[in-house]
């Protein structure tokens, strides 16, 4: 930990540079809950938990960011080039991966809590050397992110942009040991450091232009990012949503192929395509109409179904690469759900289809679902793909266990 | 009495286990995930722990990482079918990051005893 006076520095400097619009850029990481999870081992073990939130933290932020821990069980970040809603996303996403590292899958009441440090009634951050920590003046939550209430059938306004952003969820190719892709996932901040994502955040889940309109936005997005990672020469793919409900319609689907042309054709070589919510039992010449339509402006498509899927036949005929699971809202026991990755991949897997699995929160999760042979296996979420530039773009099994227990390395290869 | 701890979520698994060491006069505790396993290796001196490598919760490699931490010189087998696919990388990573030995599943009765009394020499 940095000498006071060092990080009053930082601080100061930092808030001198921008004291008109600092606010809402510096973040409280609030470890209290891991200490009540760990109780009488908090004392034993709370080295280890400041070297994974240092690694954390370290990871995820720019030069232009600075950080300190701020006393047993809170750390402050403040995030120099990122607006409010940015610096959120990224915030919630650093406690996500803290939580899931320290505790595994966890309830959200477990979760590592954030909040904003605010300015005092001048509108200055103000700082006492000597002040105690709990002087800091917090607000306990974050300020709700603005949700749109009303919602149109216009294309462009359905989905209520406002608070939407996006996060890439890296897929590590596990046979190969190397990051293979990033998924972009449009997500709604909770306002409590926790996303919502797919179709909750959406006012109405029902409304099909509701949908349309946020896979529009998702490809927006996408292209942003390939554009980005042109200009790093990165290798990693980039992998977009596009939902059922956009392409089985003919006017909605007029309109998605369209915006393929324009955000995703430029850079198909870098895109993969991924289906979701295709209803149970879709028949097989229906996909095979979809993968034709989404061919032209991707390298390969892949289809999301539910874990207790078990009919692919004559999907990987139609040009199917690889079909998937998300496990990112799926609650029930991790016995339930590893019982049910075996069955999936193995249905899977003898008719020649690739697997994949979104949403893999836990050590044990993420060893189950390779030891049931899942091919492709996601990793924490990222803001921005460039973010993963500094990642080793190399990822074994070993990796996991390395990113939660820090510098404890197995005694020899 | 040498108390042994057995984690594994197969309650098949346990009870088999539990009978061929009970046999031999061990006396057997269970747990069905790591994280129940630490928990009762926190609340009773236990000499010898066999664990699973696939289990919820908390997974053998895991868990083995966490009790190594704690007691050093704690002994510790591993035992896996490595799953649909018989992957047993998990189970060498095991025993990088601590087993004493690791045994592949399925194995006979002989194979668990010689591997118990071998740690507990």
């Amino acid at each position: 930990m940095n000498e006071p006076s060092d990080v009053k520095q930082q601080f100061d400097s930092f808030f001198a540079d921008r004291s008109a619009t600092s606010k809402g850029r510096v973040f409280v990481l609030d470890l209290s809950p891991v200490k009540d999870v760990l109780g009488d081992r908090w004392e034993k073990l709370k080295q280890q938990v400041y070297l994974t939130t240092s690694d954390v933290v370290l990871h995820r932020i720019q030069p232009t960011d600075i950080h300190c821990r701020w006393d047993d069980e809170r750390y402050l970040v403040a995030f120099g080039a990122l607006d409010q809603a940015r610096g959120r996303i990224k915030i919630s996403l650093i406690a996500q991966e803290i939580t899931q590292r320290l505790l595994g899958s966890t309830d959200q009441d477990k979760a590592i809590k954030i909040s904003m440090a605010t300015t005092d009634e001048n509108g200055e951050f103000s700082w006492d050397k000597d002040a105690a920590p709990s002087k800091l003046a917090v607000e306990k939550t974050l300020p709700k992110a603005p949700i749109k209430n009303e919602q149109t059938k216009e294309k462009p306004d359905a989905v209520g942009r406002d608070g939407i952003d996006f996060v890439f969820r890296p897929l590590w190719f596990v046979k190969n040991k190397i990051i293979s892709s990033y998924f972009c996932i449009p997500v709604r901040d909770k306002g409590d450091g926790h996303f919502l994502s797919g179709y909750d955040i959406l006012n109405d889940p029902q409304d099909p232009h509701a949908i349309t309109a946020l896979d529009l936005l998702t490809m927006k997005r996408i292209h942003k990012e390939a554009l980005a990672l042109e200009d790093t020469k990165m290798p990693a793919l980039l992998a977009v949503p596009i939902h059922f409900e956009s392409i089985a319609s003919g006017g909605r689907r007029s309109t998605l192929i369209d915006q393929c042309k324009k955000n995703l054709g430029p850079h198909r070589n870098k895109i993969v395509i991924e289906l979701t919510n295709l209803p149970e039992g879709i028949p097989q010449s229906r996909l095979q109409d979809f993968i034709q339509i989404l061919k032209p402006f991707s390298r390969s498509v892949m289809a999301r179904f539910s874990s207790g899927h078990r009919d692919f036949a004559g999907f990987k005929h139609v040009g199917l690469h690889a079909v998937g699971i998300d496990l990112y809202g799926d609650r029930r026991e991790e016995s339930k759900i590893i019982q049910s990755l075996e069955g999936f991949v193995e249905n899977a897997s003898k008719l020649g289809l690739h697997t994949y699995a979104h949403g893999v929160r836990s050590i044990s999760l993420t060893t189950a679902a390779i030891c049931a042979g899942i091919d492709y296996v996601d990793g924490y979420a990222i803001s921005d793909v460039h973010e993963g530039a500094r990642d080793i773009k190399h990822y074994s099994i070993r990796m996991p266990y390395a990113s939660k227990y820090s510098a404890d390395e197995p005694s020899h290869e | 009495m040498v108390k042994i701890l057995v984690i594994d979520d197969e309650e098949l698994a346990r009870f088999t286990i539990r009978e061929v060491l009970e046999s031999k006069g061990y006396s057997v505790l269970e747990a069905g995930d790591g994280e129940k396993g630490i928990e009762i290796f926190h609340s009773e001196h236990i000499d010898l722990i066999i664990t699973d490598i696939i289990m919820p919760k908390k997974e053998g490699v895991e868990t083995i990482i966490e009790l190594r931490k704690e007691a050093p010189d704690l002994k510790i087998i591993a035992i896996s079918g490595g799953g649909r696919t018989r992957n047993l990388d998990f189970l060498k990573l095991a025993g990088e990051y601590g087993a004493n030995k690791v045994i592949a599943k399925p194995f006979s009765a002989t194979d668990l005893l010689s591997a118990v009394q071998e740690c507990l020499e």
